[in-house]
Protein backbone atom coordinates (compact mmCIF):
# COMPACT_ATOMS: atom_id res chain seq x y z
CA UNK A 1 0.00 0.00 0.00
CA UNK A 2 1.36 3.38 -1.04
CA UNK A 3 1.65 6.08 1.30
CA UNK A 4 -0.90 8.49 1.74
CA UNK A 5 -0.13 11.94 0.27
CA UNK A 6 1.60 14.02 2.76
CA UNK A 7 -0.47 17.44 3.62
CA UNK A 8 2.23 20.52 2.99
CA UNK A 9 3.30 21.18 6.60
CA UNK A 10 2.49 24.68 5.78
CA UNK A 11 -0.44 26.76 3.96
CA UNK A 12 0.18 28.43 0.78
CA UNK A 13 -0.63 31.92 2.36
CA UNK A 14 1.96 31.37 4.73
CA UNK A 15 4.75 32.57 2.83
CA UNK A 16 2.53 36.01 2.07
CA UNK A 17 1.46 35.98 5.75
CA UNK A 18 4.81 36.07 6.74
CA UNK A 19 5.88 38.85 4.32
CA UNK A 20 2.57 40.94 5.79
CA UNK A 21 3.91 40.50 9.37
CA UNK A 22 7.65 42.28 8.55
CA UNK A 23 5.64 44.85 6.84
CA UNK A 24 3.85 45.25 9.93
CA UNK A 25 3.75 49.27 11.56
CA UNK A 26 6.51 48.85 14.63
CA UNK A 27 4.80 48.07 18.18
CA UNK A 28 5.02 51.66 18.91
CA UNK A 29 4.07 53.54 16.17
CA UNK A 30 1.99 56.85 17.24
CA UNK A 31 -2.20 56.27 17.03
CA UNK A 32 -3.82 59.06 18.27
CA UNK A 33 -6.66 56.78 18.42
CA UNK A 34 -5.08 54.50 21.07
CA UNK A 35 -3.26 57.19 22.80
CA UNK A 36 -6.35 58.87 23.33
CA UNK A 37 -7.52 55.52 25.62
CA UNK A 38 -4.07 55.13 26.91
CA UNK A 39 -4.14 57.96 28.77
CA UNK A 40 -7.27 56.36 30.86
CA UNK A 41 -5.59 53.37 31.88
CA UNK A 42 -4.83 52.25 35.47
CA UNK A 43 -1.22 51.71 35.93
CA UNK A 44 -1.49 50.72 39.19
CA UNK A 45 -3.74 47.52 37.95
CA UNK A 46 -1.27 46.77 35.24
CA UNK A 47 2.04 47.27 38.11
CA UNK A 48 0.52 44.63 40.39
CA UNK A 49 -0.17 42.21 37.76
CA UNK A 50 3.75 42.80 36.71
CA UNK A 51 4.99 41.19 39.89
CA UNK A 52 3.14 38.33 39.50
CA UNK A 53 4.59 35.41 37.37
CA UNK A 54 2.90 34.56 34.78
CA UNK A 55 1.90 31.38 36.72
CA UNK A 56 0.18 33.61 39.43
CA UNK A 57 -1.60 35.45 36.91
CA UNK A 58 -3.05 32.61 35.51
CA UNK A 59 -4.18 31.46 38.92
CA UNK A 60 -5.41 35.16 39.50
CA UNK A 61 -7.23 34.78 36.38
CA UNK A 62 -8.77 31.63 37.08
CA UNK A 63 -9.82 32.71 40.11
CA UNK A 64 -11.84 35.77 38.87
CA UNK A 65 -13.69 33.70 36.43
CA UNK A 66 -14.84 31.46 38.71
CA UNK A 67 -16.44 34.73 40.73
CA UNK A 68 -17.86 35.47 37.66
CA UNK A 69 -19.24 32.35 37.44
CA UNK A 70 -20.68 32.22 40.72
CA UNK A 71 -22.33 35.50 40.31
CA UNK A 72 -23.86 34.13 36.96
CA UNK A 73 -25.22 31.51 39.11
CA UNK A 74 -26.66 33.67 41.38
CA UNK A 75 -28.51 36.11 38.90
CA UNK A 76 -30.05 33.08 37.54
CA UNK A 77 -30.89 31.96 40.31
CA UNK A 78 -33.14 35.32 41.06
CA UNK A 79 -34.27 35.18 38.19
CA UNK A 80 -35.96 31.45 38.16
CA UNK A 81 -37.47 32.39 41.81
CA UNK B 1 -21.34 39.10 24.08
CA UNK B 2 -23.15 35.35 24.60
CA UNK B 3 -20.94 33.66 27.59
CA UNK B 4 -20.21 29.88 27.51
CA UNK B 5 -21.58 27.17 29.02
CA UNK B 6 -18.09 26.32 30.56
CA UNK B 7 -14.50 28.37 31.04
CA UNK B 8 -12.13 26.27 32.34
CA UNK B 9 -9.25 27.52 30.47
CA UNK B 10 -6.73 25.42 32.72
CA UNK B 11 -8.33 21.91 32.32
CA UNK B 12 -8.34 23.57 28.17
CA UNK B 13 -4.46 24.20 28.42
CA UNK B 14 -3.83 20.82 29.95
CA UNK B 15 -5.66 18.92 27.38
CA UNK B 16 -3.68 20.59 25.07
CA UNK B 17 -0.23 19.96 27.11
CA UNK B 18 -1.05 16.75 27.93
CA UNK B 19 -1.85 15.56 23.98
CA UNK B 20 1.47 16.80 22.76
CA UNK B 21 0.28 19.54 20.43
CA UNK B 22 2.19 22.22 19.04
CA UNK B 23 0.76 25.46 20.38
CA UNK B 24 0.64 29.38 21.17
CA UNK B 25 -1.68 30.69 23.56
CA UNK B 26 -3.02 34.21 21.62
CA UNK B 27 -5.21 36.82 22.78
CA UNK B 28 -6.71 37.50 25.48
CA UNK B 29 -5.30 34.50 27.53
CA UNK B 30 -2.13 35.53 25.98
CA UNK B 31 -2.58 39.23 27.27
CA UNK B 32 -3.54 38.23 30.37
CA UNK B 33 -0.19 36.27 30.79
CA UNK B 34 1.89 38.92 30.13
CA UNK B 35 0.41 40.93 32.82
CA UNK B 36 -3.13 42.43 31.35
CA UNK B 37 -5.83 43.14 33.69
CA UNK B 38 -8.88 41.48 31.59
CA UNK B 39 -11.23 38.75 30.96
CA UNK B 40 -12.03 36.86 28.18
CA UNK B 41 -14.39 34.09 27.64
CA UNK B 42 -12.32 31.63 25.00
CA UNK B 43 -9.05 30.50 24.79
CA UNK B 44 -7.10 31.26 21.05
CA UNK B 45 -4.55 29.53 20.17
CA UNK B 46 -2.29 29.13 16.70
CA UNK B 47 -1.64 25.07 16.51
CA UNK B 48 1.03 23.86 14.30
CA UNK B 49 -0.51 22.52 10.81
CA UNK B 50 2.06 19.43 10.98
CA UNK B 51 -0.09 16.49 9.97
CA UNK B 52 1.29 14.75 13.31
CA UNK B 53 0.35 17.51 15.15
CA UNK B 54 -3.07 17.81 13.65
CA UNK B 55 -3.62 14.07 14.60
CA UNK B 56 -2.44 14.79 17.69
CA UNK B 57 -5.07 17.86 18.21
CA UNK B 58 -7.95 15.97 17.35
CA UNK B 59 -7.34 12.96 19.19
CA UNK B 60 -6.77 15.04 22.36
CA UNK B 61 -9.56 17.16 21.49
CA UNK B 62 -12.05 14.07 20.86
CA UNK B 63 -13.25 13.38 24.66
CA UNK B 64 -14.53 16.81 25.06
CA UNK B 65 -17.08 16.87 22.29
CA UNK B 66 -15.93 19.81 19.98
CA UNK B 67 -18.24 21.38 18.17
CA UNK B 68 -19.03 24.36 15.63
CA UNK B 69 -19.54 27.41 18.37
CA UNK B 70 -22.63 29.05 16.96
CA UNK B 71 -23.77 26.33 14.82
CA UNK B 72 -27.34 24.91 15.54
CA UNK B 73 -26.89 21.81 16.90
CA UNK B 74 -27.64 18.48 15.24
CA UNK B 75 -24.99 19.07 12.74
CA UNK B 76 -23.02 16.32 10.83
CA UNK B 77 -19.66 17.77 12.38
CA UNK B 78 -16.95 16.18 13.21
CA UNK B 79 -13.48 17.74 14.02
CA UNK B 80 -11.11 14.86 12.75
CA UNK B 81 -8.18 14.80 10.79
CA UNK B 82 -9.77 15.42 7.56
CA UNK B 83 -12.14 18.49 8.63
CA UNK B 84 -9.16 20.39 10.51
CA UNK B 85 -6.85 19.63 7.15
CA UNK B 86 -9.73 21.28 4.96
CA UNK B 87 -10.11 23.92 7.20
CA UNK B 88 -7.82 26.38 9.01
CA UNK B 89 -9.43 28.67 11.61
CA UNK B 90 -12.52 26.49 14.33
CA UNK B 91 -14.26 28.17 16.58
CA UNK B 92 -15.38 25.75 18.71
CA UNK B 93 -17.08 24.96 22.17
CA UNK B 94 -16.09 22.06 24.20
CA UNK B 95 -17.00 20.39 27.21
CA UNK B 96 -14.57 22.51 29.20
CA UNK B 97 -14.33 25.96 27.31
CA UNK B 98 -14.84 27.97 24.12
CA UNK B 99 -11.83 27.20 21.74
CA UNK B 100 -10.40 28.50 18.99
CA UNK B 101 -7.83 26.88 16.98
CA UNK B 102 -6.14 28.94 14.34
CA UNK B 103 -4.10 27.38 11.67
CA UNK B 104 -2.92 31.42 10.89
CA UNK B 105 -3.68 34.62 12.19
CA UNK B 106 -3.96 38.20 10.65
CA UNK B 107 -0.48 40.28 11.57
CA UNK B 108 1.65 36.71 12.91
CA UNK B 109 0.84 34.17 10.48
CA UNK B 110 1.56 30.06 11.14
CA UNK B 111 2.47 28.69 14.27
CA UNK B 112 6.49 28.62 12.63
CA UNK B 113 5.96 32.62 11.67
CA UNK B 114 4.91 32.75 15.84
CA UNK B 115 7.03 30.60 17.30
CA UNK B 116 10.01 32.92 17.99
CA UNK B 117 7.91 35.49 18.90
CA UNK B 118 6.63 33.93 21.75
CA UNK B 119 7.53 32.58 25.05
CA UNK B 120 7.28 28.92 27.21
CA UNK B 121 6.27 29.97 30.43
CA UNK B 122 4.87 28.57 33.78
CA UNK B 123 0.80 28.81 34.05
CA UNK B 124 -2.41 27.15 34.52
CA UNK B 125 0.00 24.38 36.34
CA UNK B 126 1.92 23.39 32.74
CA UNK B 127 4.83 24.35 30.53
CA UNK B 128 3.29 26.54 27.79
CA UNK B 129 3.69 29.38 24.85
CA UNK B 130 2.33 32.79 24.59
CA UNK B 131 2.71 35.23 22.16
CA UNK B 132 5.00 38.26 23.20
CA UNK B 133 3.09 41.16 24.13
CA UNK B 134 5.16 43.26 21.26
CA UNK B 135 3.49 40.80 18.84
CA UNK B 136 0.08 40.43 20.54
CA UNK B 137 0.00 44.22 20.15
CA UNK B 138 0.86 43.91 16.35
CA UNK B 139 -1.56 41.02 15.41
CA UNK B 140 -4.43 43.23 17.17
CA UNK B 141 -3.11 46.17 15.18
CA UNK B 142 -3.42 44.84 11.80
CA UNK B 143 -6.83 43.34 12.81
CA UNK B 144 -8.45 47.03 12.87
CA UNK B 145 -10.91 45.80 14.56
CA UNK B 146 -12.81 49.05 16.64
CA UNK B 147 -13.98 47.01 19.53
CA UNK B 148 -10.26 46.54 19.95
CA UNK B 149 -9.26 49.84 20.38
CA UNK B 150 -9.67 49.92 23.97
CA UNK B 151 -7.84 46.91 25.14
CA UNK B 152 -4.89 48.23 22.30
CA UNK B 153 -4.96 51.30 24.45
CA UNK B 154 -4.15 49.02 28.01
CA UNK B 155 -1.85 46.71 25.89
CA UNK B 156 0.11 49.73 25.05
CA UNK B 157 0.32 51.23 28.46
CA UNK B 158 1.05 47.64 29.89
CA UNK B 159 4.44 47.57 27.28
CA UNK B 160 5.25 50.47 28.33
CA UNK B 161 5.01 49.48 32.02
CA UNK B 162 7.14 46.70 31.19
CA UNK B 163 9.86 48.55 29.46
CA UNK B 164 10.10 50.77 32.18
CA UNK B 165 9.00 49.75 35.51
CA UNK B 166 11.48 47.20 37.65
CA UNK B 167 9.53 45.55 39.52
CA UNK B 168 8.58 43.21 36.88
CA UNK B 169 8.64 38.93 37.93
CA UNK B 170 11.79 37.34 36.99
CA UNK B 171 9.91 34.32 35.94
CA UNK B 172 8.07 37.00 32.91
CA UNK B 173 9.87 35.98 30.14
CA UNK B 174 10.29 39.51 27.98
Amino acid sequence: MSEPARYPESHPQVEELTDAADSLAPVDAFDPVIEAYKKDVDRTILRENLKLSPHERSEKFVSFMKSIWKLREIAERERRE
Amino acid sequence: MTMPAQTDFAKAVNVLQAGQVDFIIVDGVAAILNGLGFTTYDLDVVYSRDRANIRRLVKCLEPYRPYLRGAPPGLPFVLDEATMRNGLNFTLTTSFSDLDLLGEVTGAGAYLNLLPHSKEVLAFDVRCRRANLDRLIQMKRAAGRPKDLEVLGQMEALLEERRTWQHTSPEDPQ
